[in-house]
């Protein structure tokens, strides 16, 4: 068969989509059958494209649910965005062909899963428009922006997400909260806090609790509900109504009024700030002097490079770290953050954390206890690094034939130790050590480098891997920081 | 992985290499049904022989060859009526996928990502038609639409993903290819 390349590609992949479909005639088949045993791109293509189908057959197009939704709440969230890792990976065991060990288990679960499946897709009241460091409770769900939400619970487990209504109201909730969406103007806050922004065409949205109902006039408030059940209104600007179940009482609240709210009663709040600081408008509540700041904000970067000669295991959403004594297959992370929101303020105190989770390649058991450390690269000039060109060679301050940083280039900062067998969880340094790096660092960009300094017994160890820029559901390498305070100066 | 009696060890492995092997079985076996049943033979096969699988080396390939011979098996004693390929196109086929297995691996896991970028109304249709099995003609009733038109376009959702997956392995190789 002397067809040109292209040409023998493109009549193979018509003859393996006639394939797909079983409407194969014996004389296309022998036509096809001459192409790919001819020619490498048919070859090439008939393998791909058949490999793509046999893997759609087990692929998931809609995003389950965590089982513990399920059962808890009758009410379905659904939602339409994009898998994730967990939920792939999830899925990959319950599509197990036979029920053995955990058998029970999973046809309990694939049960569920079935039953979730065939609810409709509802109507989509609200979308998802941003997040900042989220965690959703149930694990479940996209912090991807763009994924839409039908009526159904939000369980935000930490950081912020900003959730835009179908009326046009704008809702951030503020993790720890857990907000039912009911319809396209209207949620229920079980717990929690959350600022809302009402522009005039989604004036009449109400955010119910189990003490109050809050009907917006055109505004942006907060509210908030504390751990005994008590909550509190605060206006920043515009104009709510509150209705009070048990005494019946309504409430008209302006401009930086505020309102406490309790199962027996509700009273306007005298103070100009509520009590908890819990409700300033845009702030992230860590307390005052506290920020979080992850490598996913401003000019923030997360990387991984590897050794010469890696040629499997590799992740868009994980960073992965290894040592092993053979020279290829080693990977360490890179970490770049952007202090310029810090100012010129000093650091105080200054944690690091990172959210592993396991990246399914390796052996685990081949690997004792794990010891990571984190190093600080010292020279500015080295902080203009791009997390797309990054290799083993580049890497600001690697040492490419150790396990660690070149030292000249770079200092310690600290360690910490992963106990064998353990993948997932949160992992920290926090010290002097690093506070004073930020503090000394003179272009309000730091470079970090993670790696693994204990190998494995033998090869096929496990490769670790942690949460980067673009992990659908695990926070971004993040810094807890301690400032100054102003009047400290 | 520590696992603690060898059928976890199974089904870890398995679940891992389950979608390549489908592929693989898909693309020697011309019947789609033919290539399932194949696909169940196979499976129980490994398992029996599990023991005699040497840790550590590759599963895929270990699978790859006892499937290979499951599809001996099945040739002999397949109904005459059934369309079927020649050996040397299999053992072509076979050598493409050794060659191809790190690639397919890493088609595979950035499918996904590629999926959940899709319009809604395509996740809803693939979903019908590879989840919930659903025949073309089944599809058209339901949908209203014409066979060919559903043939016409899931054609093209497929192609979309695979341009979609393509476009991120370059990234990525282009990116290693600079380690």
């Amino acid at each position: 068969m002397n067809q040109e390349p292209d040409a023998a590609a493109h009549v193979a992949l018509q003859l393996v989509e006639k394939m797909i479909d079983q409407s194969l005639e014996p004389s296309e088949q022998s036509t096809l059958e001459a192409l790919v045993l001819n020619n490498a791109n048919a070859r090439r293509v008939y393998v791909e494209r058949l490999h793509l189908h046999a893997v759609l057959k087990e692929a998931r197009f809609k995003q389950p649910q965590s089982l513990a939704d399920v059962l808890q709440s009758s009410m379905p969230t659904t939602v339409n965005t994009p898998a994730a890792t967990a939920v792939s990976v999830r899925s990959r065991w319950l599509g197990l062909w036979l029920p053995l060990t955990a058998g029970v288990v999973l046809m309990i679960a694939g049960w569920f899963f079935g039953r979730w499946q065939d609810q409709e897709q509802t109507q989509t009241f609200a979308r998802l428009v941003e997040v900042k460091g989220a965690r959703w409770g149930s694990n479940r769900l996209p912090t991807e922006p763009g994924a839409g939400f039908g009526e159904g619970r939000l369980k935000l487990a930490a950081g912020l997400a900003v959730i835009e209504f179908g009326s046009g109201a704008k809702v951030t909730m503020e993790g720890p909260a857990e907000l039912e969406i009911i319809n396209q103007d209207r949620c229920y806050l079980h717990a929690g806090t959350l600022t809302a922004h009402v522009p005039p065409q989604a004036v009449g949205f109400v955010v119910d609790t189990a003490d109050a109902r809050l009907v917006d006039h055109g505004t942006d408030f907060g509210i908030s509900i504390g751990s005994e059940g008590r909550s509190q209104v605060r206006v920043f600007e515009g104009r709510v109504e509150l209705q009070h179940h048990n005494s019946g009482d309504t409430l008209e609240l302006l401009t930086r009024q505020g309102a406490n709210i309790s199962r027996e009663k509700m009273q306007p709040s005298s103070r100009e700030e509520d009590e908890t600081g819990a409700l300033r408008k845009h702030r992230i509540p860590y307390g005052d002097e506290t920020v979080m700041l992850s490598s996913a904000e401003g000019q923030g970067r997360a990387a991984y490079a590897w050794s010469p000669g890696t040629d499997l295991h590799f992740s868009d959403q994980l960073l992965m770290v290894k040592y092993c004594g053979r020279p290829d297959f080693r990977r360490k992370a890179w970490l770049g953050f952007d202090l310029s929101r810090l100012a010129d303020k000093q650091v105080l105190e200054a944690t690091l954390t990172l959210m592993f989770e396991p990246t399914g390649w390796g052996y685990a058991s081949l690997l004792p206890d794990a010891v990571f450390s984190v190093y600080g690269v010292t020279d500015d000039a080295l902080d203009d690094w791009n997390d797309e060109t990054i290799n083993w060679d580049n890497a600001p301050a690697n040492d490419p034939d150790g396990k660690g940083a070149d030292m000249n280039k770079a200092v310690k900062l600290g360690s910490f130790t992963m106990p064998a067998g353990v993948l997932d969880g949160a992992f920290s340094i926090s010290g002097a050590e690093l506070a004073s790096y930020l503090n000394r660092d003179g272009n309000r960009y730091v470079t970090l480098l993670v790696v693994r300094e204990t190998g494995e017994v033998g090869g096929g160890g496990v490769v670790h891997g942690f949460a980067g820029n673009k992990h659908p559901l695990l926070r971004p390498p993040t810094l807890y920081l301690s400032l100054q305070k102003d009047h400290d100066k | 992985m520590n696992f603690p009696d060898s059928t976890e060890e199974f089904v870890f492995l398995l679940a891992q290499h389950e979608r390549l092997l489908r592929g693989y079985l898909g693309a020697l076996i011309p019947h789609a049904q033919d290539a399932d049943d194949v696909l169940q033979e196979t499976k129980l096969r490994l398992w029996r022989a599990f023991s005699q699988f040497e840790r550590g080396t590759n599963f895929a390939a270990w699978a790859r060859k006892v499937a290979f011979h499951q599809v001996l098996a099945y040739r002999k004693r397949k109904k005459r009526d059934r369309l079927d390929f020649s050996e040397n196109f299999l053992k072509a086929v076979a050598d493409e996928y050794e060659n191809l297995e790190p690639q397919l691996m890493q088609r595979e896991q950035l499918l996904q990502g590629c999926i959940s970028r899709l319009p809604d109304e395509h996740r809803e249709l693939l979903h019908l038609r590879y989840t919930e099995g659903c025949s073309l003609e089944e599809l058209a009733l339901q949908l209203k639409r014409t066979v060919a038109a559903l043939y016409r376009q899931l054609s093209r959702i497929r192609h979309v993903l695979h341009e979609c997956v393509t476009q991120n392995l370059g990234k990525e190789d282009a990116h290693e290819s600079r380690a």
